[in-house]
């Protein structure tokens, strides 16, 4: 560990893309405006693109994946700088076995996106690859940063790259889509930040030291910021106010979250952004960028507020259902084949969340390995309707069928992800689905059968797709001539299929993993649950600054 | 009273700045003597450069003066009874003016013989406007803080007017001037009641009476006295409800104007109600807290929500500028350090900002002027594909001020919320909150246009080098600030800078 790769490896994986990309700008910069001749043409920025996010994949596999101990239960390859001291803010990363597993995905996901778009993207090449290679850099940032505003930092790199993309480079209305995405997502993003320094303020009061690191890594004596204690409730003389207490401060964070994941009521934009943008602009809104929403809910939200996180569970739990019901019946309501799968994609998503709010060990692990599980197997589905949809230039369910006769093997494969998708057992999908069901009995019988109902609803739509688009009589003269996938579309979805089935057939690796993480995050939790009075504010140290109206006379 | 080295060191910016309009006067008429210039009272492009040249001179030995004595000064150095008084303060709020005025002459350089306005008048107008913004910095007296508010709004609504081909330009320079004065007509008053409760013009004196209470029968005079001269200076700062001149005179000036005159009127005011706040702390008063608070939501609110409705490009901007000087309100509200600390970072920033952004504006209607105005939201559609450089600075500047992290309109935004936050002013966070949403929306809406909408790409001539140069400043501060605020690795550090500015 003594190479400067070796020692920052973190840093590497989460900044080769941007850097890539600024080279490549950098180079067209110098190129037209000093030696006043074109830069390189747009497909070879793209092959650089491709290029440079494979490395980062080998990079991750090799430095993260191998060098990550799953015996040691804490923050690993940690990297920390101070940035800006004063208002409490470095340049600090490091992984845990969730954000291992979700920086895997990302890096694996990010060149098969760009693989799968070779032909759809037409026009400027050189923003698309740019703006994807800062996409990468920012969801893999979000996911290894320890504090919180550097994450924030990362977070809106992402939310602004994935807006580009898909508004500039996708459909008619890809822009009108884009626009929701960007606009909702930064309310969230507004609303998280004015929660972030309430607890930050209360954390400077308890620990006298400005700190937005996660946690007191060097011993300093700086007091986390996921070690400050929120009131649960407004109690008298200690001057808490109601904003400062978990409750609120939950529902601030949940609801930026829910924007993002995302959840019933705020997923107006979730459907309209995956129909209309290019297929490696869905498949990286829906497989990684919104796992940026999950995952916060694991690393912020439960440590930081576990008595309102566990007081208003069975409230999300129940948006989950309601989610897991509305886009079962929805999808089995489309005609639009990439509506459809963004359906059931929002189906799996409410899935993934009631994982989350089972709080229960097998449940929490089983929306990690489904987070990852959905990643792969709804990439896929993206990927071969934007297949499809480039071979007849239209997404109407009505004007498939029969596919199985010229494209033989684009029908199996897209049958073989559907069950992976579905949950068949040996798939990956078989092993968050069933942890998910196991760890959410104990809340109660009931949210089990009505998950599983739904998500046999989510199934039979999937099924019924498949069924009009696949099988059936082969009677639109369109479809006959329909070549089927030729090798680099197949290299790309076999790429997909594999870790499906491997992670179905031998989890253990990632389950090893994933498990002392999430122990960590529900143990903290219990142990405030047993001890309320230490989450209460200590009125020792509580000095609330208060408003100069009160102090003066 | 003796004059030390320190008072002339003190009075260095002022006197240059306001002995710069005689000399560039004297040179306008000698340059002027003979020939067509004389009819047409256009200057040529040399004798532009050279006026704008001894024009810049003055701003930089200005600046140079104002940096020494920030640096030097030992503490606060007041003049005849604090008709001006120099502290840090004043001094990091000159250099801010000078700088503002160095890149409106970058700018004009250019614009002004392109858009056929390369008067003589121009430069001694616009190093008058300056020097009563400076005099307003470090005005410690009503008397002088009336008569520099004055020197400074009539130079930059005659400036305002100064194009008189374009059309409503004069109107709006007309109309500025009556509001202003209705506005002045109110300080005035204020003025007169304040000095008939306490006896004072001085804010010293004025805040001795108030803190005795030997003013108390006449109090409420006092009291009724400060808020009608706190409404004459929220107005030139542009917060609502007292903020309809900005939009109206932001889209009406010609561009270099447009960029110049609002943000030299809104920087000076707000530093001149910090002293105010300070001096005569009204704050102090619970009613005031109140009315600060409420003042700043109202700013909030309106500035955000009218600036997602606008067509025009240069009055949304004006708009998102009533919100920010409702951020800095909310600021200048948190009555400790950091409030002050993160008020004067948010008006650094803010600046460097919209003076980008409208320097965008100027340069491209300057350097295009046959087929667009450059002033509604769709004349930028495509502008990434014609002219990719500025579209990226203009872009830059416009997520600056939505408040996207990695610019400097992030880290004002992180700090002034942290301040408010930390003096449990919880409904002015909620507003500050939900306003940011709405502007990102609406200043997102030009990148929009810019990179998705489709045009045909021609191929347009080069920007002039002056104005590629402010710009160039501008996105630099404006990057750097958002990365590197404070203590980092770079030996300019503008938090720290910020934090001895407000040290007393």
């Amino acid at each position: 560990m003594a190479t400067p790769l070796a020692s920052n490896i973190v840093s590497w994986v989460v900044f080769l893309p941007m850097v890539t990309a600024l080279a490549l700008l950098g180079a067209r910069v110098v190129a037209t405006t000093i030696f006043n001749r074109g830069s390189l043409p747009g497909s070879a920025w793209r092959v650089i693109a491709l290029a440079s996010s494979f490395v980062t994949f080998a990079l991750a596999f090799a430095g993260l994946w191998q060098g990550f101990d799953p015996e040691v239960v804490d923050y690993q390859l940690v990297e920390r700088l101070a940035w800006i001291p004063s208002l409490g803010l470095n340049y600090f990363v490091g992984i845990d076995g969730i954000s291992l597993v979700l920086v895997m995905l990302t890096t694996f996901v990010v060149p098969i996106a760009i693989m799968s778009s070779w032909n759809e993207v037409e026009g400027p090449l050189r923003s698309y690859s740019v703006f994807l290679l800062l996409l990468e850099t920012g969801i893999v940032g979000a996911l290894v940063s320890l504090n919180v505003i550097q994450l924030f930092f990362f977070w809106e790199l992402s939310l602004i790259s994935s807006f580009f993309i898909v508004g500039r480079f996708g459909g008619i209305k890809g822009l009108r889509a884009a626009v929701k995405y960007v606009v909702f997502g930064a309310s969230g993003f507004f609303l998280m930040l004015a929660a972030t320094l309430i607890v930050y303020r209360l954390n400077l009061e308890q620990g006298g030291v400005a700190n937005f690191d996660m946690a007191d890594w060097l011993n300093a004596g700086a007091s986390g910021f996921m070690d400050t204690r929120v009131a649960v409730s407004v109690a008298q003389d200690t001057g808490i106010g109601w904003w400062q207490t978990q409750p609120w401060l939950f529902f601030a964070f949940a609801l930026a979250f829910a924007i993002k994941i995302p959840l019933i009521p705020f997923h107006g934009w979730y459907s309209d952004t995956l129909c209309e943008a290019p297929t490696s602009g869905s498949v990286i809104v829906s497989a990684l960028v919104i796992k940026l929403g999950m995952f916060a809910f694991l690393r912020i939200a439960l440590p930081l507020f576990p008595f309102a996180a566990r007081e208003y569970a069975p409230w999300l739990c129940g948006l989950a259902l309601l989610g897991i019901g509305i886009s079962g019946l929805l999808a089995l309501a489309q005609r639009d084949v990439k509506r459809l799968v963004g359906y059931v994609s929002l189906a799996h998503v409410s899935f993934i969340v009631l994982g989350i709010f089972s709080l229960e060990h097998h449940a929490v692990v089983g929306a990690v390995v489904h987070m990852l599980s959905h990643g792969l197997s709804i990439s896929a589905l993206f990927i071969l309707i934007g297949f499809l949809v480039e071979r007849r230039s239209t997404r109407e369910l009505s004007s498939f069928g029969g596919l199985a006769k010229p494209m033989p093997i684009c029908a199996a494969l897209f049958g073989v992800v559907t069950l992976g998708q579905i949950g068949l057992p040996g798939t990956s999908g078989f092993v968050g689905s069933f942890l998910i069901f196991l760890g959410s009995l104990p809340i109660g019988g009931f949210a089990t059968v009505l998950a599983l109902a739904g998500m046999v609803l989510v199934g039979g739509g999937l099924m019924r797709a498949i069924g009009k688009m696949m099988l059936g009589p082969l009677d639109q003269a369109e479809n006959r001539g329909l070549i089927d996938l030729n090798f680099r579309e197949r290299v790309v979805v076999m790429l997909l299929v594999v870790p499906i089935f491997w992670v179905g057939l031998y989890p253990n690796p990632i389950l090893r993993r994933i498990e002392p993480s999430v122990s960590l995050i529900l143990n903290a939790m219990s142990r405030a649950a047993e001890n309320p009075g230490g989450v209460e504010p200590d009125t020792e140290l509580v000095v609330r600054i208060a408003p100069a109206s009160e102090t003066r006379p | 009273m003796t004059v030390s080295y320190e008072h002339l060191q003190a009075l260095a910016p002022l006197g240059i700045i306001a002995l710069a309009p005689l000399l560039l006067v004297m040179l306008d008429a000698i340059l002027m003597r003979e020939g067509r210039e004389a009819r047409e009272r256009a200057l040529g492009p040399y004798k532009g450069f050279f006026l704008t040249a001894i024009a810049a001179s003055c701003l930089i030995l200005a600046l140079f003066a104002a940096w020494l004595s920030f640096e030097n000064a030992t503490g606060v150095v007041a003049l005849s009874e604090s008709m001006f008084v120099v502290d840090r303060t004043a001094s990091f709020a000159i250099a801010l003016l000078c700088v503002t005025g160095l890149l409106t002459l970058c700018h004009s350089l250019s614009y002004s013989p392109a858009r056929e306005v390369n008067h003589g008048e121009y430069f001694p107008l616009l190093m008058l406007a300056i020097a009563g913004s400076i005099a307003l910095v470090s005005a410690g007296n009503l008397i002088s803080l009336f008569v520099a508010i004055e020197l400074m709004v009539i130079p930059a609504y005659v400036l305002v007017g100064f194009d008189r081909s374009r059309t409503g330009s004069g109107d709006a320079g007309m109309t500025a001037l009556l509001s202003g004065s209705f506005a002045s007509a109110l300080s005035l008053y204020g003025i007169a009641l304040i000095y008939g409760a306490t006896g004072h013009f001085d804010y010293p004196g004025i805040r001795t009476v108030l803190d005795s209470g030997a003013a108390l029968g006449l109090g409420g005079a006092a009291l009724a006295g400060i808020a009608l001269l706190l409404v004459g200076v929220l107005t030139r700062q542009g917060v609502a409800p007292f903020h309809q001149w900005l939009p109206d005179l932001t889209q009406a000036a010609p561009g270099v104007v447009a960029l110049f005159v609002p943000t030299l009127l809104v920087t000076a005011a707000a530093f001149a109600l910090i002293r105010i706040v300070d001096s005569i702390a009204p704050v102090s008063l619970p009613a005031f807290g109140a009315m600060f608070s409420m003042l700043s939501v109202v700013s909030m609110v309106v500035g955000s929500v009218m600036a997602l409705v606008q067509s025009n490009i240069k009055r949304m901007l004006a708009y998102g500028g009533v919100a920010h000087a409702g951020f800095l309100l909310a600021a200048v509200n948190v009555q400790t350090a950091e409030g002050r600390a993160a008020a004067l970072f948010h008006i650094t920033v803010f600046l460097f900002m919209q003076v980008g952004v409208l320097g965008a504006i100027s340069a491209i209607s300057g350097a295009e002027r046959t087929r667009k105005t450059w002033e509604l939201l769709s004349d930028y559609t495509g502008l990434a594909a014609s002219r990719p450089i500025l579209a990226a600075a203009m872009t830059i500047f416009l997520v600056a001020l939505a408040g996207l992290p990695g610019t400097s309109g992030f880290m004002s935004r992180f700090i002034v919320m942290s301040a408010v936050v930390g003096d449990g002013q919880m409904l002015v966070t909620l507003a500050m909150t939900i306003s940011s949403m709405i502007l990102f929306a609406a200043y997102l809406r030009v990148p929009t246009a810019m990179y998705m909408g489709h045009t045909v790409a021609d191929d347009p001539d080069a920007l002039p080098i002056p104005a590629v140069f402010a710009l160039s400043v501008c996105a630099i501060v404006t990057i750097y600030l958002g990365l590197f605020p404070g203590p980092g690795p770079a030996s300019f550090e503008t938090l720290d800078i910020v934090r001895r500015a407000v040290q007393p």
